[in-house]
């Protein structure tokens, strides 16, 4: 390889300007934090693992939520999916649903299979709705969301405990990091699911034509693209990552609840669209994903520590940067636009 | 005119007595066209010539009623693009039809990407893009995006994937509206080498220049029929023009001797505007001419010649960058339809479909909307007198709906065409600039709408009027605007208004004098 | 229905309001399904009985529960129509639920306002309220001139630029009173969700009113001809004359003073503001009442009454579950599938497909 061709390989192109931008935020954030706190440990190994497993539920599910951002649809059925999928998943493993009431007690390795794929028929019935009769995504996925809730309501009330032994024996795995930490279970779900996600989506084929749908679906399907498969497909995947982030929440915390991770979708956007993923489709990276979590995690964990500032400056920084984030894409969509035309 | 024509090249395509109806449209009537190996040929035509069916009908997105298709000595009828492409026929259009957001390579190898074990194996894509491209003399960075390329290069690009997949006919459907000169230059620098590797190439383009630059042989259509087909040298321009609109050019000479006669000179007549050197880098160039009251200029020119882009900036449906329109002893520059409508101007757009209806609405709100927008939103017209409005309108140009409340968008295109106007005569604009008003519509309503033109002349009302018919534009203008490769070549005024006249204009790089008299 | 048995005689009638009827029709007869079920299953259900001079019965509820739906509706069918839509309508009426909670909280004030604020609020208790309306009003409206300006000058997508709202609209409530839920036992505030004025409840008498001043604004002035030329084709409406930046603007202010009408109420019912409750999913239920109503998400031709009747459906079907005593979460999964429903009913995709399948002979044979 020449030294110009070198060169040309390493130059960051204009699609990269995004997550490069995510990654001095993340890098500014953390510098910020690390400088700021630093009384307080703020650079800790303990951080940086809390970071990560604070945001695995998020984070899992925004896996599904970059491919059908990146196929220019949208999915906000993921947090109510993770919702149900914890609570099928504890009620059907618990041994004792309530004191003295006896529940199905299935074994974990049936039933984590089984709920990852009700996911997958899930999000693909959505996706199928969404494709074969033109409906718009946000409607299918906001009734998806609906749906998933008030299923989630109908397996179980309240909050259940994942009453099984199994359970307790998939929470002890963990891979010891020095001798005082070690990265627990719903950790390496989390990093093992990004990394086949990031290897696929860069040499899947069929993840390299949601990318061409997502760029431009009508030339797509002229260059022979199967856009059904791709609709469907990612709206699929969205739901067995929904449904993957709640089993795995349901192991970490010993619980599954109706209630909980309302919102989560949004999250789940918000870590796609500040991890450089451009919401008109077609561009961005699987890796920025992480990143963006990572940087809504930052921005809880700083607010923690800066003691005086409130968790709802959570749902306002997120805001903003979400704001910046679309501002940033327009302005480089308008470029491109010029440039194209 | 490059190549000498070698006749007795094999013939590679042979389209014969191909037809294909559309509801209400005989959209291909016996189309002809016969290809052969190592020639680049042109097919020219225009609006409704029936190219683009045909084009469809080669790729496989339409199925011909009747008529054969032989491609190297089979018969063929693909069923889709695909099927066209594994046929042999590969297509690139005006519009690339690439995903901009994807590498350029990504772009080659999409649907078939080299794999080793299920995974891509980009090494060996790239390798098989940069090869792809280095066929047609590119050299350029695979990994980068596409839409981070000229839409030359995009261009190109797509050519070098229509070609990956072994094709024996390349289409190029207007593959140079979009380009500057210098890369017209390297895309017919392009076809040359593919004719001499032994492509066969149809061009179809509006461009005069490039097919006499560039094409062995030429075949005309004109209304979904075959009209003509022969060698670019035996062709001259003014004969190929006269085959387009469909007049012989002789024969007009005589006969317009007498029609000249009709033609009132408006010398006395006020200046109501005169348009001072309005243009825009890439539409058009510099335009200048004056527009008398109660007078009808037409802009003449092929498709693509800039007629529409003027008619555009001039109502600020697109903003000039240069030169400006001096009315009322100002210089103005619409900024935006609703400037141009304070001058008094109206505007109805060739795109009938995409700019002008609005086909869920009524008749009766399509026809008040522009009167009722210059008032403003508050001043609301009463019922009584949009129906009065619709009403008077419906009569006056003889719209056929079922009633006033009907949807425009259930109309046929030469109603739809009338209730453009009655939104626009409604306003009791100063300037009507009226673009295509007559594009598919039947003979009885293009009439009604020529006299309906005179009738505005009569009251004091200029217009600005744009028709591929060079017949329609020679009647009803007092003045006539001459366009060709987006530049103004030159003004007719009075007399001197002939078809003849106006195609010795556009053709003038053949060598042909403009004649007068 | 008087056109139709015309029409069915065979004359050519002029179809004066035919599209208004036309889009009334699907709804209003599945409402009447609806009230027909409940007439069979609930007893009382069509009575209305007059308790402590307020009108009382399942038929009330339906309407009073009802009123802020209706009201995010008719804001929602603007946007709608002009092919956008509004994410943010329930993160809007949490920031005017909670903001008007606050000011009636003279712990609050005092810290934020000063005391001034709580004098007003102990001496010139009406005035004050009427100050509260107007600040959350103000501040709802500057909510849909952000989402405006997004969509209209900075040309982002209507989903993705109500999508910022929404997730930061209910921090934006939070950080206004500091997390806390106020609760507030005020009967001059709590009259707007709760008091009644000649028995019939005051929140729909707002909406009436809402509803009302709306359909006139859009039909007594040139507006609704506007809005639905912009959703219907915007390059021929700009090229017409229309401003169609300023009506895009406009419609997301309306849907932002709609919703914020819709937080007071919902909030003054519960005397009390919690960010994260007030108006939770609302925007869907509001979404679901304009395409019910038969307003096209693609835009173009509106109809405010359709969507009024479309608030009705949704809320008649949320309060039948109530009185089949369908936990109100469970009552989400048949609302869901009516939705789902509903909007395959109004795809022309779909009507397209269930023709071919409902007639396959005459396709197969054609296709062959």
């Amino acid at each position: 390889m020449s030294g110009k061709d070198l060169l040309r390989r390493v130059t960051p192109g204009r699609e990269h300007i995004p997550i490069i931008a995510t990654l001095a935020v993340l890098v500014l954030m953390f510098s910020f934090g690390a400088i700021r706190h630093a009384d307080r440990n703020f650079a800790s190994l303990y951080n940086i693992i809390s970071l990560f497993r604070g945001g695995a539920v998020i984070g899992i599910a925004a896996i599904g939520s970059t491919f059908v951002i990146l196929s220019k649809g949208i999915d906000l059925s993921v947090g109510a999916v993770i919702a149900l999928a914890s609570t099928m998943t504890a009620k059907l493993v618990a041994e004792e649903i309530a004191p003295g009431v006896a529940g199905p007690g299935l074994h974990p390795a049936l039933v984590l299979p089984l709920v990852v794929f009700l996911g997958l028929a899930f999000g693909a019935a959505q996706g199928a709705l969404i494709h074969w009769f033109a409906l718009p995504p946000f409607l299918v996925t906001l009734a998806g969301m609906f749906l998933a809730r008030g299923l989630a309501f109908a397996v179980h009330p309240q909050s259940v405990t994942a009453d099984h032994p199994m359970i307790g024996r998939l929470q002890d795995i963990a891979i010891p990091l020095g001798d005082r930490f070690d990265l627990p279970l719903i950790v390496l779900v989390l990093l093992a699911s990004f990394a086949i996600a990031v290897l696929a989506a860069r040499f899947v084929p069929v993840c390299r034509d949601v990318y061409a749908v997502g760029g431009d679906e009508a030339s797509a399907r002229l260059m022979g693209v199967n856009i059904a498969r791709v609709k469907i497909g990612v709206y699929a995947l969205g739901g067995v990552m929904g449904a993957l982030a709640g089993v795995v929440a349901t192991i970490d915390t010993g619980a599954g609840s109706p209630a909980e991770y309302v919102g989560y979708e949004l999250d789940a956007i918000a870590a796609v669209v500040i991890g450089g993923t451009l919401l008109t489709g077609g561009t961005g990276f699987v890796f920025g994903t992480l990143l963006g979590m990572l940087i809504l995690g930052l921005i809880r964990l700083i607010i923690d520590n800066e003691g005086t500032l409130s968790s709802w400056w959570t749902n306002i920084s997120a805001g903003v940067l979400l704001f910046l984030f679309i501002a940033l894409q327009s302005l480089l969509t308008g470029v491109a636009g010029k440039r194209g035309k | 005119m490059s190549e000498p024509v070698s006749e007795q090249n094999e013939v590679l395509l042979r389209v014969s007595g191909v037809v294909k109806t559309f509801p209400g449209v005989r959209a291909l009537d016996g189309a002809r066209l016969t290809l052969r190996r190592g020639e680049v040929h042109a097919l020219m035509g225009e609006n409704g010539a029936g190219k683009s069916t045909l084009i469809k009908v080669l790729t496989g997105v339409h199925t011909p009623d009747a008529g054969t298709i032989e491609l190297d000595g089979a018969m063929i009828s693909p069923s889709s693009p695909r099927d066209a492409e594994s046929l042999g026929v590969s297509t690139v259009y005006q519009e690339v039809n690439l995903v901009p957001t994807l590498s350029v390579a990504e772009n080659l190898c999409l649907g078939r990407f080299p794999r080793r074990f299920g995974a891509i194996d980009w090494r060996n894509a790239h390798r098989r893009a940069e090869r792809a491209l280095f066929r047609l003399g590119l050299e350029l960075s695979v990994t980068r995006r596409l839409d981070e390329h000229s839409i030359a290069i995009q261009q190109m690009v797509a050519i070098a994937r229509a070609l990956d997949s072994d094709a024996k006919l390349l289409i190029l459907d207007e593959p140079t509206s979009s380009l500057d000169e210098s890369e017209v230059d390297r895309l017919l620098a392009l076809m040359d080498r593919l004719r001499s590797e032994g492509l066969a190439i149809l061009f179809v383009t509006h461009f005069m220049d490039q097919v006499y630059r560039i094409s062995d042989r030429i075949t005309v259509f004109r209304n979904g029929a075959f009209v003509t087909e022969a060698p670019t040298a035996e062709l001259p321009r003014i004969e190929l023009i006269g085959r387009m609109v469909g007049k012989d050019p002789e024969a007009l000479r005589v006969r317009e001797a007498e029609v000249r006669a009709r033609h009132r000179t408006r010398a006395e007549s006020e200046s109501l505007a005169r348009v001072e050197g309005l243009g825009k880098r890439g539409r058009v160039g510099p335009v200048t001419f004056e527009i008398g009251k109660g007078e009808t200029v037409g802009l003449a020119g092929l498709l693509g010649s800039g007629r529409t882009e003027t008619a555009r900036l001039m109502f600020g449906a697109d903003q000039a960058e240069s030169g400006s329109i001096r009315i009322d002893g100002d210089a103005r520059r619409p900024g935006s339809p609703r400037e141009a409508m304070r001058l008094g101007f109206a505007m109805t757009p060739d795109d009938r479909k995409a700019a002008g209806i609005i086909p869920t609405l009524s008749v009766r709100d399509n026809i008040v909307l522009a009167l009722q927008s210059s008032k403003g939103i508050w001043r609301k017209l009463s019922g009584a007198q949009q129906r009065d409005l619709a009403d008077r309108f419906i009569a006056l140009l003889n719209i056929k709906v079922s009633g006033r409340e009907q949807a425009v968008g259930t109309l046929s295109g030469g109603n739809q065409q009338k209730v453009l106007l009655a939104r626009w005569l409604a306003t009791e604009p100063r300037l009507v600039i009226l673009d295509e008003p007559t594009r598919g519509i039947d003979v009885g309503a293009k009439g009604e709408i020529e006299s309906l033109i005179l009738d505005l002349a009569e009251k004091g009302v200029s217009v600005v009027f744009i028709s591929a018919e060079l017949e329609e534009v020679v009647r009803v203008s007092q003045r006539v605007v001459v366009l060709r490769d987006r530049r103004q070549v030159g003004i007719l005024e009075g007399e001197s208004i002939t078809e003849h006249a106006i195609m010795s204009m556009i053709a003038r790089d053949d060598g042909v004098e403009i004649d007068h008299g | 229905m008087a056109d139709r048995s015309e029409g069915r005689r065979g004359k050519p009638v002029a179809w004066h309001g035919g599209p208004v009827m036309q889009a009334l029709i699907w709804p209003v007869a599945a409402l009447a399904l609806l009230v027909i079920f409940n007439v069979l299953f609930t007893p009382g259900y069509l009575s209305i009985s007059v308790v402590e001079g307020r009108l009382s019965g399942y038929l009330i509820d339906i309407f009073r529960d009802g009123s802020s739906v209706m009201l995010l509706a008719v804001g929602m069918t603007l946007v709608i129509a002009t092919g956008g839509v509004d994410l943010s309508v329930g993160a809007i009426m949490a920031i005017a639920a909670v903001l008007s909670a606050s000011m009636v909280t003279p712990e609050w004030n005092e810290a934020n306002l000063g005391g001034w604020a709580n004098a007003m609020l102990a001496d010139r208790t009406i005035a004050w309220i009427g100050v509260v309306i107007a600040a959350s009003l103000v501040a709802s409206v500057l909510a849909g001139v952000w989402n405006g300006a997004l969509v209209s000058i900075f040309k982002i997508q209507p989903i993705i630029a109500t999508l910022v709202l929404m997730v930061a609209g209910r921090g934006v409530a939070q950080l206004v009173s500091n997390g806390r839920i106020f609760t507030y036992d005020l009967p001059a505030l709590e009259f707007l969700g709760k008091g009644t004025i000649l028995g019939v409840p005051f929140s729909v008498i707002i909406v009436a009113l809402v509803a009302f001043l709306a359909i006139g604004l859009t039909r007594l002035t040139a507006l609704g001809l506007m809005i639905e030329a912009v959703g219907d084709n915007d390059t021929a409406s700009r090229s017409s004359g229309v401003p169609v930046r300023a009506i895009r603007f406009m419609v997301y202010m309306v849907s932002g003073l709609c919703a914020g009408i819709a937080g007071l109420i919902e909030s003054s019912n519960v005397s009390s503001a919690n960010a994260n409750q007030i108006g939770l999913y609302a925007e869907l239920d509001a979404i679901f009442a304009v395409v019910v109503g038969g307003t096209a998400l693609t835009g173009g031709r509106f109809f405010l009454v359709g969507s009024i009747v479309g608030a009705l459906l949704i809320q008649t079907l949320t309060n039948t579950m109530y009185a089949q005593e369908v936990r109100p979460e469970i009552a989400l999964i048949p609302k869901a599938l009516v939705i789902v429903a509903v909007c395959l009913l109004q795809s022309p995709e779909f009507r397209r497909k269930a023709w071919g399948v409902v007639r396959p002979g005459v396709r197969v044979g054609g296709k062959a």
